[in-house]
C-alpha cells in the first residue's frame, strides 16, 4: 500500500514538476521577450528623431516656450522663409507650455529627444552648462552677428568661463499695471500711485481701508524672490568671486524686513506666502487688485479675460527704491543641444531667429523687448503709438535700456531655494527677518563651498 | 495524458491573454521600477560623463536630510484620511445603496469628483479656500463662525488637514461604488434572520454586514493608505509643498525633477523612491495581516 501510495505520489510530484519547469520556462521565456523588446524600445529613444529627412534633407528642431498656436502665424512663415533660404535644411517646431518647461526639457535630454535649438531662460544656463546637455558657441557663431546682440546683455547672461553658450532672444521687464477704477473708488488718482517703495505700505492701507481690495500683491517664494528685494536694493547675493554670501548686511537687512513687515502688517494678501504669479493675475483680472506686477505679455490674458479691466488700466515703471534706478530683464535665450547632429545648422538658424528684423517683428506681436541695438533703435520703441499698449512697449524699452540681467549664482537653484525657504520662515513667523539672513548666510555659504 | 495536453493548453491560452498586460507592465512599470532601483546607487545624470557608482551613499544623503523625515512624517500624517474616507465611503454607499428612486442621480453626483482631474478640483478648491476672498470664509464670516478669514492653505497648523479634505472629497465616491457592490453582494436572508433573531438594525450591521463585506473595507484601506502615500496634486496645485506640508513623493518630485528648486539629482530621487516603496509595503503587509486578523479572512 505504501509502495502503491508512493509511486502515486512520486507520478503527481514528477507531474507537477514537469508542469513548474514548463512554467519556469515559458516564465524564462516571457521574460527574455520583455527584455528584448524593452532593449528595442529604449534603442529607438536613444536614436532621438532622424538626423537627415527622406529626402536627404539635414533635421533640425527648434523649442520654444508656450508660443503654439498664438504665434503661428509668426513662426510658421519664418520656417517656410527659412527652408527656402536654405533647401538643404528642414525645420521642425516644438513649443513646451510654460508650466513645467524645464522639467520637460529635462525628459526630453534624459530620453534622448532633445531638440537642437533650445530657448532657454538666462538663469538657468549654468545647470545646462554644468551637465553638458548645450554646446559652446564661441566657435560656430558668426562674429557680425555676435557683435549685433547688446554686448551687456551677452555679457551677463551668455557668457561663462569666457565662453559663449547661447544667444540671447527677447528680454522681458516687468511693468506695474494700475487698475484706475479702483483708485477713483478709493479716492486717489495716478499721482498717488507710488513710484517708490518707501510709499508703497500708505498706499496699500488707503487702499484696503477705504475699498477693501488691496493694493499691492508681491510673491515672496517663486523663483527665490528675495534675491530679487535684495538685488533692487543693490545688495548682492554673493561676494564678487562668488565664494561667500554678501546679502546679510544692514541694507540686505532692511530691504528684507520692509518685505516681512508689509506682509506681517496685513497690507497685502495673506494668501501671498504661497502664491505663484498667476494669483496676483487671477485678482487682478477680477478687479481685486489695484497694482499689477508683470511682464507686460501677460497684458494679452486680461485684455481678453476681462476687457473692462484693460480699458481701465494705465502703465508705469515698476516702482523702485528712492535712489536706485535699476531694473531686472528676464532674458530668453537660445542654446543648442549637444546631442544635435548638425552644430552649424543649428547655429545659423538660432542666429536667423535673433537677427534685428526678425526680433522686432516678434517683440511688435508679444510686447517683449529685443535684445539686438538695430531693433532697440527702432521708431517702434523710442516713438510709440498713443495708446496702453504703445506706452506699454515705451515703458518696457526704457526699463531694458537700464536693465540688467541676474547673473546666477553657483549652484543657484539650491540657493534660491534656501532665500525661498528663509522667506517662508520669516513670513509665517517661525523666524525674525534677522534670524532667517543670518540662517541663510550660513546655508548659502555652505552651499557655494561645494 | 490527454487531460495533460488539455491542461497545457490551457496553461498556454491563459499567458497568452496575459502576454500584452505583462509586456505593457513590463515595459512600462517593471522595468523603469528595476530602472529606479539601480539608479539610487549610482550619481546619476542623463548622458553626463560623470556617472558613477557611489552604493549606498544616496540613500545616506536622504536619511541625513531633515526635509526627507518632514515630508516622511506629512506622509504618515497623511494616512489618516483612509480611516475618514472608509467610514464616509460607506456611509455614503448605505444612504444610496437602497433602489429607491432617482438614487442614481445621487450616485453619479458622488461619483463625478472621481473622475474630474484633481487640477482643475485642487485649483478649484484653491478658491474656495482662499483667505481673503475664498466662498468659505465668506460664509464664516457672514454667518459669524469666524471673525475675519482662515489661512486655510498658507498655516503650517492647517494647510496638510486643509488639502487632506480635498484628498477625501474626491476619493469619496470611488470607494462609495465599491462599498455598494459589496453590500449588494450581502444576502438579505442573513441581515432577515438576525433581525428575526432579535438584532436592532445596529447590532445586524455590525454582526452581519460588517463581517460579510469586510474584505472590501480591508481592500478600500489599503487602496486610500497606498493613494495616501503617494499623494502629489494636491499638494503640488494647492501650496506648492510649501507651509509644512511637502510629501514623500512631492519631496521626490522636487529632488528629481524641479529645477527651481535645487540641483536636480536623480539618484537621491530614485533612493527616496525605494524609500517609499519599502514605506508603502510594510504598511501593507502589516495593515493586510492586522485586518485579516480582525474576521479571520480578507
Amino acid at each position: 500500500m505504501a509502495g502503491k501510495v508512493s509511486t502515486t505520489q512520486c507520478f503527481v510530484d514528477c507531474n507537477k514538476f514537469q508542469r513548474l519547469a514548463g512554467l519556469a520556462m515559458r516564465t524564462v521565456q516571457i521574460a527574455l521577450l520583455l527584455v528584448a523588446v524593452g532593449t528595442g524600445v529604449v534603442a529607438c529613444g536613444q536614436s532621438g528623431r532622424e538626423p537627415l529627412t527622406s529626402d536627404g534633407k539635414k533635421h533640425v528642431t527648434f523649442l520654444t516656450m508656450q508660443l503654439r498656436p498664438a504665434f503661428d502665424d509668426y513662426f510658421l512663415p519664418l520656417i517656410e522663409q527659412y527652408e527656402r533660404e536654405n533647401p538643404d535644411v528642414d525645420i521642425d517646431w516644438v513649443d513646451y507650455p510654460w508650466q513645467n518647461y524645464e522639467t520637460k526639457l529635462m525628459t526630453a535630454f534624459l530620453a534622448r529627444t532633445a531638440p537642437d535649438v533650445i530657448n532657454l531662460p538666462s538663469e538657468s544656463l549654468p545647470t545646462y552648462i554644468k551637465t553638458g546637455t548645450i554646446l559652446p558657441l564661441d566657435d560656430l557663431i558668426d562674429s557680425e552677428v555676435r557683435a549685433s546682440y547688446v554686448q551687456s546683455i551677452l555679457a551677463d547672461a551668455g557668457i561663462y568661463d569666457n565662453q559663449l553658450w547661447a544667444v540671447p532672444w527677447y528680454a522681458a521687464p516687468e511693468v506695474a499695471f494700475v487698475n484706475t477704477s479702483i483708485l477713483v473708488e478709493a479716492g486717489l488718482t495716478m499721482g498717488d500711485v507710488p513710484h517708490h517703495y518707501e510709499d508703497l505700505p500708505a498706499f496699500c492701507e488707503t487702499i484696503l481701508s477705504r475699498t477693501g481690495k488691496y493694493g499691492f500683491y508681491p510673491i515672496y517664494i517663486e523663483g527665490g524672490k528675495l534675491r530679487v528685494f535684495l538685488w533692487e536694493r543693490g545688495v548682492p547675493i554673493t561676494n564678487e568671486d562668488g565664494t561667500h554670501a554678501a546679502f546679510n548686511t544692514p541694507e540686505g537687512l532692511e530691504a528684507f524686513e520692509f518685505w516681512i513687515d508689509l506682509y506681517r502688517d496685513e497690507l497685502i494678501p495673506r494668501d501671498a506666502v504661497t502664491a505663484t504669479h498667476r494669483i496676483p493675475l487671477d485678482q487682478y483680472k477680477t478687479g481685486q487688485l489695484a497694482i499689477l506686477t508683470t511682464g507686460p505679455q501677460l497684458s494679452r490674458q486680461f485684455k481678453s479675460d476681462s476687457p473692462e479691466i484693460y480699458d481701465a488700466s494705465e502703465v508705469m515703471p515698476l516702482p523702485r527704491w528712492k535712489g536706485k534706478d535699476q531694473y531686472l530683464v528676464s532674458l530668453f535665450m537660445f542654446g543648442v543641444s549637444a546631442r544635435t547632429h548638425h552644430p552649424e545648422e543649428s547655429m545659423r538658424f538660432a542666429e536667423f531667429l535673433t537677427n534685428g528684423p526678425n526680433q522686432l517683428e516678434f517683440s511688435k506681436r508679444t510686447i517683449t523687448l529685443p535684445s539686438v541695438t538695430t531693433a532697440l533703435d527702432d521708431p517702434f520703441f523710442t516713438t510709440p503709438e498713443d495708446s496702453l499698449r504703445g506706452r506699454m512697449f515705451a515703458v518696457a524699452a526704457e526699463e531694458t535700456r537700464k536693465g540688467q540681467v541676474f547673473r546666477p549664482v553657483r549652484n543657484n537653484a539650491e540657493v534660491m531655494e534656501v532665500l525661498a525657504s528663509v522667506t517662508e520662515a520669516a513670513l509665517l513667523g517661525n523666524m525674525t527677518p534677522k534670524e532667517a539672513l543670518d540662517d541663510a548666510e550660513r546655508r548659502v555659504n555652505e552651499i557655494l563651498s561645494r | 495524458m490527454k487531460s495533460s495536453a488539455a491542461s497545457s493548453r490551457q496553461t498556454m491560452t491563459a499567458w497568452a491573454f496575459l502576454a500584452p498586460t505583462l509586456i505593457v507592465m513590463g515595459l512600462f512599470q517593471f522595468l523603469p521600477i528595476l530602472g529606479a532601483f539601480g539608479m539610487s546607487l549610482l550619481d546619476y545624470f542623463p548622458d553626463s560623463p560623470n556617472n558613477r557608482f557611489v552604493g549606498l551613499e544616496n540613500f545616506a544623503r536622504v536619511l541625513r536630510d531633515p526635509a526627507f523625515w518632514e515630508a516622511l512624517k506629512n506622509s504618515v500624517l497623511y494616512l489618516l484620511v483612509v480611516p475618514v474616507v472608509v467610514g464616509l465611503a460607506l456611509a455614503l454607499a448605505l444612504l444610496v445603496e437602497p433602489a429607491i428612486p432617482f438614487m442614481n442621480t445621487f450616485r453619479a453626483c458622488y461619483y463625478v469628483p472621481v473622475v474630474t482631474m484633481m487640477v482643475v478640483v485642487a485649483y478649484a478648491w484653491t478658491l474656495v479656500f482662499n483667505t481673503d476672498n475664498g466662498l468659505l470664509n465668506q460664509l464664516l464670516v457672514k454667518w459669524g463662525a469666524a471673525e475675519r478669514g482662515i489661512p486655510w492653505l498658507t498655516s503650517e497648523g492647517l494647510a496638510l488637514w486643509t488639502v487632506m479634505t480635498v484628498t477625501v472629497w474626491k476619493g469619496l465616491g470611488y470607494y462609495m461604488v465599491m462599498f455598494i457592490v459589496a453590500l449588494k453582494a450581502v444576502p438579505k436572508e442573513l441581515t432577515e434572520a438576525s433581525r428575526i433573531d432579535g438584532a436592532n438594525p445596529v447590532q445586524g450591521f455590525a454582526n452581519v454586514t460588517i463581517p460579510m463585506i469586510w474584505p472590501t473595507v480591508t481592500l478600500v484601506a489599503i487602496i486610500s493608505s497606498i493613494s495616501a502615500l503617494q499623494v502629489f496634486e494636491e499638494i503640488y496645485m494647492m501650496t506648492n509643498g510649501r507651509v509644512g506640508t511637502s510629501t514623500l513623493v512631492y519631496e521626490i518630485y522636487t529632488t528629481g525633477f524641479d529645477m527651481s528648486r535645487g540641483a536636480i539629482d536623480f539618484g537621491q530621487a530614485c533612493a527616496m523612491g525605494v524609500l517609499l516603496f519599502v514605506v508603502i509595503l510594510g504598511f501593507t503587509v502589516f495593515a493586510v495581516k492586522r485586518m485579516q486578523g480582525a474576521y479571520g479572512t480578507t
